[in-house]
């Protein structure tokens, strides 16, 4: 990832999870965690728009999804933390223990 | 004789539970695990296939845009009792439903037991392979993640203990 998706990822993920997110490593696994996430909840279905379809079934997102898709799905998220902290709040305290896993490489 | 007393001492020393301390009335025995790591909210303890992680909940994070300080008890025996929700403000009462959908308790997972005089509120749920385990001790609430087999589940339960 570039420093630009790094920052935004981190200022995304600081508004779901609290300043705990801020000392996270932004790796793969926090990105595929939090593609996961937020394709997966029903609360905030446009939050998916700016990726194309299909997306590859049983493929790391990281790995299939293109960088510029990639960095307009980034720049999305953290542009609307705000609504999409809203609609996520419940999944991300569903998925809290997966990503402070991942943040250390567990 | 003496070679038999030896084997079983060496053999209770890597058999041994390890104990971890909740509070003053609580502890729960675990196994020796892959490892232990410390996030800043949660202690997570690791095997090869499975694993929980502990938290006391924090009313004041448990969503960073609401405070639940002073309604958190009420709201996480909510997620378990549907009826409790009846005396919650719409909002409050749409959120506990969200939640517990997230997190799939339903009255088909849902278990309840008493560690002494703590409560425990705990649903496993076979699609996620996960369970969240609350206990209500005197002053503070325990928070469990567990991800594993269901067998697994049960013998964690089972191991949260009274001092």
């Amino acid at each position: 990832m570039t420093q630009e998706e790094i920052n935004n990822l981190r200022e995304f993920l600081v508004s779901l999870f609290g300043s705990q997110a801020k000392n996270w490593t932004m790796n793969e696994k926090i990105f595929n965690l939090t593609f996961k996430l937020v394709s997966e909840s029903r609360a905030c279905s446009n939050a998916m728009n700016k990726v194309p379809r299909p997306h590859a079934l049983g493929k790391e997102p990281f790995k299939w999804i293109k960088a510029e898709a990639r960095r307009l799905l980034l720049q999305n998220l953290k542009d609307n933390k705000s609504h999409y902290a809203i609609c996520l709040k419940a999944a991300a305290y569903r998925m809290a223990h997966q990503f402070q896993m991942a943040a250390m490489g567990l | 004789m003496k070679i038999l007393s030896l084997w079983l001492l060496l053999l209770s020393s890597f058999c041994s539970a390890e104990q971890l301390i909740l509070s003053s009335k609580l502890s729960l025995d675990y196994d020796p695990p892959a490892l232990i790591s410390h996030t800043q909210s949660s202690l997570i303890v690791k095997y090869e296939d499975w694993y929980f992680a502990h938290e006391v909940v924090d009313p004041e994070n448990f969503y960073q845009q609401i405070n639940l300080t002073g309604i958190e008890r009420d709201f996480i025996k909510s997620l378990f009792d549907k009826d409790l929700r009846k005396q919650f403000p719409k909002w409050l009462a749409a959120l506990s439903e969200e939640q517990a959908s997230e997190l799939e308790i339903s009255v088909n997972n849902t278990l309840r037991k008493k560690v002494g005089d703590a409560e425990l509120l705990a649903a496993y749920s076979n699609n996620a392979q996960s369970a969240h385990i609350y206990i209500f001790d005197d002053h503070s609430i325990h928070h469990l993640t567990y991800y594993g087999s269901k067998d697994n589940y049960r013998h964690l339960i089972s191991r949260i203990k009274e001092r």
